[in-house]
This record gives C-alpha cells, sequence and structure tokens, in this order.
C-alpha cells in the first residue's frame, strides 16, 4: 500500500510483506477464513485486520518500522476467461505458467499505521477501474512441467 | 550421554514429527523484476503495456510450484491521515489459494495475500 504526496508526487509510505529470506517478495501466509471465492471464480473478497507488515516509506527502502493493515478487497470479473499458456520454458520468464483468467474490477478500503504513530484510512472509491485486476486460475513451476 | 541431550534423542525416538519440524514457507518464482543497481525482486507486473505494465500474459504470483485461485488488482485512489492530510494511494493487492511445494518439499495447502 503505497502513499505518495500530492504536491511533490513522492512517495512517503510503503506497507508491505516484507521480503522474506528466501526471497519470497512482500508474501505472507493469511488464515483461510479470510478469502471467499464464489464457485464459478468470478468474485472474491478477501478480509483482513490487524496485519502485521511493515512501513518501508519508499519502495524497498532501506529503513523501515512496524506497521499494521486492514482492509477489505471485492473482485468482480467480467468477460471472457483468457486462457495464457506458458509462452517459454525458461522459468524465469514472465509467461512461464498456465492460467484462466477474467479481467476484473477490485474495489477496496483500506487502513492501516505504523509504529512512528503515522496512521491513514482511504477515501472512498478506491478502485481498480481504469487500471488492471484480473481473477483465475493459475499453475507453474513443477505443476506445468 | 548429557542429561539434555538424552532428553532430546528420547523425544525423537516417541515423537519423530515432533523433530522434524516443516517448512511450509513457499518459494519465490525464479523469475522478477531486476531493480536497476539494486536486487532481482521476485514478482512481475501484470497489465496492459499501454499503461506501462508488462502485458496481461504474465504471471501474478510470487509463489512458484503452485496450483490454484489467484488474483491481483491495481487499487487506486486517495487516503487521509489522522491530522487530516490526503495522500494519492496506489496499491498493488494480489491473493492465492492452492497447493504449493514448500521450501523442504512437502506439499502444502495455504491462502496467501501480497500485501
Amino acid at each position: 500500500m503505497d502513499l505518495f504526496d500530492p504536491s511533490s508526487g513522492e512517495q512517503v509510505h510503503d506497507f508491505n510483506a516484507d521480503i522474506a529470506d528466501n526471497g519470497l517478495f512482500w508474501t505472507i501466509q493469511i488464515p483461510d477464513s479470510a478469502l471467499t471465492v464464489s464457485k464459478n471464480l468470478k468474485t472474491a473478497s478477501l478480509h483482513l485486520e490487524n496485519v502485521q507488515i511493515i512501513d518501508s516509506f519508499t519502495f524497498l527502502g532501506e529503513h523501515s518500522v512496524p506497521a499494521t493493515v486492514s482492509f477489505d478487497i471485492t473482485w468482480v470479473g467480467s468477460g471472457a476467461r483468457h486462457h495464457y499458456k506458458p509462452g517459454s520454458s525458461d522459468p524465469t520468464d514472465p509467461t512461464n505458467f498456465n492460467g484462466k483468467f477474467r479481467n476484473a474490477v477490485a474495489t477496496g478500503s483500506f487502513s492501516g499505521s505504523n509504529a512512528d504513530g503515522f496512521s491513514f484510512t482511504s477515501d472512498p472509491g478506491a478502485s481498480s477501474a481504469g487500471v488492471f485486476a484480473e481473477i483465475g486460475i493459475e499453475k507453474n513451476g513443477s505443476f506445468i512441467s | 550421554m548429557p542429561l539434555v541431550v538424552g532428553l532430546a534423542v528420547a523425544i525423537a525416538l516417541v515423537l519423530p514429527g515432533a523433530a522434524m519440524a516443516v517448512d511450509a514457507t513457499p518459494k519465490p518464482i525464479p523469475g522478477g523484476i531486476q531493480i536497476p543497481g539494486g536486487p532481482l525482486i521476485h514478482v512481475f507486473a501484470p497489465g496492459p503495456e499501454d499503461q506501462g505494465f508488462m502485458g496481461e500474459n504474465v504471471e501474478p504470483n510470487t509463489i512458484t510450484d503452485f496450483n490454484g485461485f489467484s488474483a491481483m488488482a491495481y487499487i487506486v485512489g486517495t487516503a487521509t491521515d489522522a491530522d487530516g492530510n490526503t495522500y494519492n494511494m496506489v496499491n498493488d493487492m494480489r491473493v492465492y489459494r492452492g497447493t504449493y511445494v514448500s521450501e523442504d518439499g512437502s506439499i502444502l495447502h495455504g491462502t496467501f495475500g501480497f500485501i
């Protein structure tokens, strides 16, 4: 979750799940109950409260402080599913996965705070409309070899 | 044999599973974005190329050896802090649920958030 000063355009907060020792990027395990997915895979909702992460202030910033965030996100997919097949056998290639995704619009509400005493709440209307969102299924790595 | 070591061996013999912790940590995708002058970060940026992303046929997952549900979104808006200051907000949010092969080779099931 990135916050930018609207005057200067400079990033002032970067709430993220940090990079694990093995390189796993900004990804943490969450309770199964946090995510609800419809049977037809067209909608999903994610609800998390008080997730312990960090605020590194800037992208990959070297200084960080403990932080917590809470948020609700809803994805609504529409249109035909796109079937993405591996475009390369190179495991480092960005197309080396097999997926079936619908484009989606996601909306959400967010709040967070850090150990320095800063806190924020998103204003109504936060959405992926006009940018990008997708929802679907995929497999990669040993599941496609 | 010292008492503490002896106890540990005895416990391991009685409860072999207790002495073998499973590393359930997922493995990162092998590829990623090379930050100029910085690290390789194990994530891609799917989305329309005309908006500066890498294309829609691009891996949204950060976990490799994964099979399951995946969703992602770039959510934009504004936010307000406790003092009433406003900010532009850009959130790359992703969620994954499925079967994966963990660092120690175990085949596990889990739900993960990309924050």
